[in-house]
């Protein structure tokens, strides 16, 4: 009997041991009260495009709980997942204190979270039956927002809501969809809506404008959403400049700075690096002027993401564009709007052959007015760095790792 | 009662073998002809297939013993004897010393089944498909990729060199005699040892004169005619055969919308655009000259499908259109005393069209055109040299050319974009002796050299790769001891090499996939009187180290880009075995256990590799009922398969978790007017239970299917 029983102990624990269950479940909410205008904490984004963890930091990047939800949150059911490998975070914190996850290619859903119980409060479905690809989120008030959607439906009219290439208008209390802003489309180019920023009265939005095979690219487009009208305003072609990314919007609010990487060719090359450049404008009128553009090649010597942050009226961080296995490797630098001088901050290391590891630096955050740190996810390095913003410059600082557990790369930056 | 004439005018022959005395099989009437499971298989009681099945492969001294007889008069009945072991289930007919599946006969015949779901409950075996009758399959072995592991039609490998896997789907294997799986090291006869064995599809061969044809009818739409004809005239035998099949293929699953936190949305959806349709024609041939032989083998392909997506967000207007055509001519012949030259002179030319006008499977253009043509000569001789040293020198040289054509979204006219050519030649040579018998050592050594070039370089030897196995085995009666030690390696696809779309970028500068591994087994077999299935059962313990693996890199713009950044471990146990239990009635049990680690360095603790299943339990029962003197019915046959698969990772950290998930199949077979009809009922996932690929498509609930088929 007592082999028997043996027997059939190491029999369970041998098929047990060959089941699977996940790595690391959530490390429960935070609770972090807000402090005026201020955003409470950092969200960041922890992803191989596989699977996608999403941890909660102070403002200057320290740890507070390493996942707050993750795509070991639930079980798989085979169709999908909690959250897929392609989550992406808005660009600008929300107002409701709602951690918004925007789970994007093949899944399409808009998840809000209670960042203090880590509960799913509701979800979202917004593909309306194609890749709507969303790509931003930003609250109108405190029940509406509004969501672009990257995607463009070639075969639209078989759900509502399905066209894609538009803004989203989004209950967010039901939740449910309850209208579209359809962006502006010309030469043949769907409008690719992607980063947002809200500016007084008015949403502005990027349009990419780039082909349904993604063989051509026209130039960017800065949109203007009057929020009362829930139309496009005006709009604002960024002649000569491609691939324009998510504007970022000074503190004083005066002043919007735009960064765009250009036309990216099949192997992650800037085709023309003219097209690549950082652009400020002065938003106090509608539609905004530009006030100067400073070139990439001047700036950077070679192309810019699209991404960069206004951290003063004078200051901008920003980062290069480096293709995988080319001879560059993925910069910070600091500009000084002013003097049109750029400082490099840091550089990511090369491969193992000497090669670049191409695009390994993810978003950066500054919360001015409400932390001297901006951080920016390193996938590189597995870190959070950190920049100090004194005086009117930026200097680095000793970058965190946010979590050990999983140690999937942090890629993305928001805040609630 | 007669049997029909082509059956009663073949002779018997005398011929005994080595081994013990276990039968006396006399012929039977068939139960049709042409076909493998209506021709030679069937002429004789089940109980002797595997006897005869090893006098086939018991060599030259059998053959010897055969041919001093005086030749048999024509039409005059003799009796057979045969004395042999009875053949091992699961050994193959290739290489006895390594770790093997078999899979024949009723597996490959079910109603509604495609290869993927022959092999599914194959020790080792994990099928990957996208659902539904007919849609595309892979196998992974050992936890190899599906490119790792050459897949041979007819001895003539359809891997294509765009992606490297072999689409299982592609063969319908209601004319194939059988199907040995290689778990991990792979024969002589496989032109490339690659690092997850070698699955060999061996097609039937004509027999005898008759005619039949059937249809087959089942769930979510599926429908087959298929109709052939055996031919013979004088040595030689033909066989043409067509077979047309569809599917709908639009099953429902439980959908929650990808929104897990909220059940109160999910609802029923259904499988959309997976439909398929399938021409399958063959041409099958033997002509015989003295001890000599020539095969013929023509096989085409076509199918039509929907590119369906995950179920999540299906596709409404993405298709595929594939086709295929295989020739290849194998010639045998004798040049002395135990010694065996054999030539294959093959031709493979494939196509695959991707039609995406609603730039729904992210092409970047509204149609990819994929061409590939291959041809290969390969020589080969069996000879015994130095008394018990059996020798196999064989060399394998063929040439490959891919073309792939982006349609420009214009509408512009099309141009080729990527147009290589690839040169192989590999040499080969196999030996076998006794050690200190029943000790054997064997061997199989080879040298590869691959020259790839795009446009109009000259082709060099890129790459010359030593690959082979080496190790020991031990034949006491019904058991076999082995073990074996190997170096293998992947030669990158020119798909890896120079791109298979503009998402999936090439690169040059990809080096192969390399791999060493051992394995040590035992494999036993006794007949049990009375019972047509004997004891057996195969235990293999194996593990296997490979580096420079070949993944895919995402790019800032979101293109997958290849490159050698990944290493793993596998080790596994694999268990098969299976008896006649009492009279008419058998089971079988294999049970797969496999440790796939990711041992790549890099901050991911979490090590297991995803998408394996690391269990897999599948029990089978199966039973005949022959009824005596029965006008219209002669048998029934009832047969029932259970698969448990453990839950699996669906990514490299460990987050993602598909559960585990089991399934019922069922079948029944009646044969009935004297051979010539039989009806096939099966039931699929008969417990309705919830059901995901490896990857997370959906896969049909219940489904039933029925066939009837009727030869003369």
């Amino acid at each position: 009997m007592v082999n028997r029983n043996a027997s059939m102990f190491i029999a369970m624990a041998v098929l047990a041991g060959c089941g699977a269950d996940p790595t690391g479940g959530p490390t429960g909410g935070v609770d972090v009260p807000h402090d005026g205008a201020c955003p409470a904490a950092l969200v960041v984004g922890l992803s191989d495009w596989m699977s996608t963890q999403i941890a909660v930091t102070k403002l200057d990047g320290i740890t507070l709980s390493e996942s707050l939800i993750s795509t070991a949150s639930t079980t798989a059911s085979g169709v999908s997942y909690a959250l897929s490998g392609d989550v992406a975070l808005p660009s600008a914190a929300p107002p409701s204190g709602r951690v918004v996850l925007l789970d994007r290619f093949g899944t399409n859903v808009v998840t809000w979270v209670d960042p203090k119980s880590a509960g799913v409060v509701s979800q979202l479905p917004v593909g309306a039956g194609f890749e709507s690809n969303p790509q931003d989120y930003i609250e109108i008030d405190g029940a509406l927002a509004f969501i672009s959607r990257w995607g463009q439906n070639a075969s639209p009219g078989n759900e509502e809501h399905d066209e894609g290439g538009d803004v989203l208008i989004v209950d967010t209390q039901e939740p449910r969809i309850v209208g579209r802003i359809a962006m502006p489309s010309d030469d043949g180019l769907p409008p690719r809506p992607a980063g947002m920023a809200r500016v007084g009265d008015e949403v502005v939005v990027i349009l990419q404008r780039i082909a349904l095979d993604f063989a051509s690219a026209g130039d960017s487009v800065l949109a203007g959403i009057s929020v009362a009208s829930r139309s496009v305003a005006w709009t604002h072609t960024f002649v000569g400049l491609k691939g324009c990314g998510a504007p970022s919007l000074a503190p004083s609010g005066d002043r919007l700075a735009v960064a765009c990487l250009g036309k990216l060719d099949a192997d992650g090359n800037v085709a023309d690096i003219a097209a690549s450049a950082l652009v400020l404008l002065d938003v106090t009128a509608s539609p905004p002027v530009e006030i100067k553009r400073f070139p990439a090649a001047a700036i950077a010597g070679e192309a810019i993401q699209a991404d960069a942050e206004l951290v003063t009226d004078d200051l901008v961080l920003l980062k290069t564009q480096s293709p995988l296995g080319g001879a560059s490797n993925n910069r910070v630098l600091a500009l000084d709007l002013a003097s049109g001088a750029a400082t490099p901050l840091l550089e990511a290391s090369p491969g193992g052959d000497g090669e670049g590891k191409g695009v390994v630096y993810g978003t950066l955050w500054c919360s001015p007015g409400c932390s001297d740190v901006c951080v920016m996810a390193d996938s590189d390095a597995g870190v959070l760095q950190r920049f100090r913003v004194e005086g009117g410059a930026a200097s680095t600082m000793q970058p965190l790792r946010v979590e050990e557990t999983i140690g999937l790369p942090p890629r993305l930056v928001s805040a609630f | 009662m007669p049997g029909p004439p082509w059956i009663a005018r073949r002779p018997r022959q005398r011929a005994i073998a080595r081994g013990a005395v276990l039968a006396v099989c006399a012929p039977r009437r068939p139960k049709a002809a042409g076909l493998r499971r209506h021709g030679a298989r069937h002429f004789y009681p089940r109980a002797c297939q595997f006897v005869v099945l090893g006098v086939a492969l018991l060599g030259p001294a059998t053959r010897r013993v055969a041919s001093a007889e005086p030749p048999p008069e024509e039409g005059k009945p003799i009796d057979v004897t045969v004395r042999a072991p009875p053949r091992h289930p699961s050994a193959a007919s290739k290489d006895a010393t390594v770790a093997a599946s078999v899979v024949r006969g009723d597996e490959l015949s079910a109603p509604g089944a495609g290869l993927a779901d022959a092999l599914r409950f194959t020790a080792g075996v994990q099928i990957t498909d996208t659902g539904g009758l007919g849609s595309p399959a892979t196998a992974s072995i050992r936890g190899a990729t599906a490119a790792q592991t050459p897949v041979y039609l007819g001895g003539v490998r359809i891997n294509d060199d765009v992606g490297g896997a072999v689409d299982l789907a592609t063969v319908p294997p209601w004319l194939l005699d059988r199907v040995e799986i290689y778990r991990g090291h792979a024969p002589a006869a496989a032109d490339r040892l690659s690092i997850g064995g070698a699955v060999f599809l061996e097609p039937v061969r004509p027999r005898a004169r008759g005619v039949g044809a059937g249809a087959m009818l089942g769930s979510y739409g599926s429908r087959a005619g298929f109709a052939y004809a055996s031919l013979t005239a004088g040595p030689h035998q033909a066989l043409v055969a067509v077979r047309a099949e569809a599917a709908d293929n639009d099953y429902t699953f439980a959908d929650d919308r990808g929104t897990h936190f909220n059940a109160a949305d999910d609802r029923e959806g259904r499988r959309s655009n997976i439909d398929v349709h399938v021409l399958d024609v063959w041409a099958l041939g033997e002509s015989r000259a003295g001890e000599g032989s020539l095969r013929y083998l023509v096989h085409h392909i076509e199918r039509e499908q929907g590119v369906p997506k995950l179920a999540l967000l299906p596709s409404r207007a993405a298709r595929a259109d594939f086709a295929r055509t295989l020739a290849a001519v194998t010639g045998r012949a004798p040049i002395g005393e135990g010694a065996v030259v054999e030539a294959q002179t093959s031709a493979v030319i494939a196509r695959t069209t991707l039609h995406d006008p609603l730039a729904e499977i992210s092409l970047g253009a509204p149609r990819v055109d994929a061409r590939g043509e291959r041809v290969t000569q390969r020589l080969s001789l069996a000879a015994e040299a130095f008394g018990a040293l059996a020798l196999s020198p064989s060399i394998d040289a063929s040439i490959e050319r891919v073309r792939r054509t982006d349609e420009a979204s214009s509408g512009a006219p099309a141009s080729p974009t990527i147009k290589p050519l690839r040169a192989s030649i590999r040499a080969a040579l196999a030996a076998r002796a006794p050690l200190v018998r029943p000790l054997f050592w064997q061997a199989l050594l080879a040298v590869e050299c691959h020259g790839t070039a795009a446009g109009a370089a000259s082709l060099g030897c890129d790459e010359l790769q030593p690959t082979g196995h080496a190790g020991l085995s031990l034949e006491i009666g019904g058991l076999t001891v082995y073990s074996s030690a190997g170096r293998y390696v992947r030669v990158p696809t020119m798909g890896e090499l120079y791109g298979v779309s503009v998402v999936m970028r090439g690169n040059p500068r990809l080096t192969p996939e390399r791999a060493l591994a051992v394995e040590a087994g035992a494999r036993y077999v006794t007949p049990l009187p009375g019972e047509r299935r004997p004891l057996w059962a195969e235990i293999a313990l194996f593990s296997r180290w490979e580096s420079d693996l070949i993944g895919f890199v995402r790019t800032a713009q979101g293109y997958l880009l290849p490159s050698n950044i990944a290493s793993a471990r596998v080790a596994g146990l694999e268990l098969d075995a299976g008896a006649g239990l009492v009279q008419g009635v058998a089971a079988r049990l294999s049970i797969t256990a496999l440790d796939p680690r990711d041992t790549t360095e890099d901050e991911t603790p979490h090590d297991v590799l995803p998408f394996h299943a690391r269990l897999m339990i599948a029990p089978g029962l199966e039973a005949q009922w022959k009824i005596p003197g029965g006008a219209i019915l002669d048998r029934i046959e009832a047969s029932a398969r259970f698969l448990y698969r453990a839950g699996h990772y669906a990514d490299r950290a460990g987050l993602a978790v598909i559960r585990d998930q089991a399934s019922l199949d069922a079948e029944l077979r009646a044969t009935g007017l004297h051979g010539h009809a039989t009806a096939r009922v099966r039931v699929a996932n008969v417990l309705n239970s919830d059901r995901f690929d490896l990857v997370g498509f959906p896969l049909p609930g219940r489904s039933v299917f029925a066939s009837l088929e009727a030869t003369w």
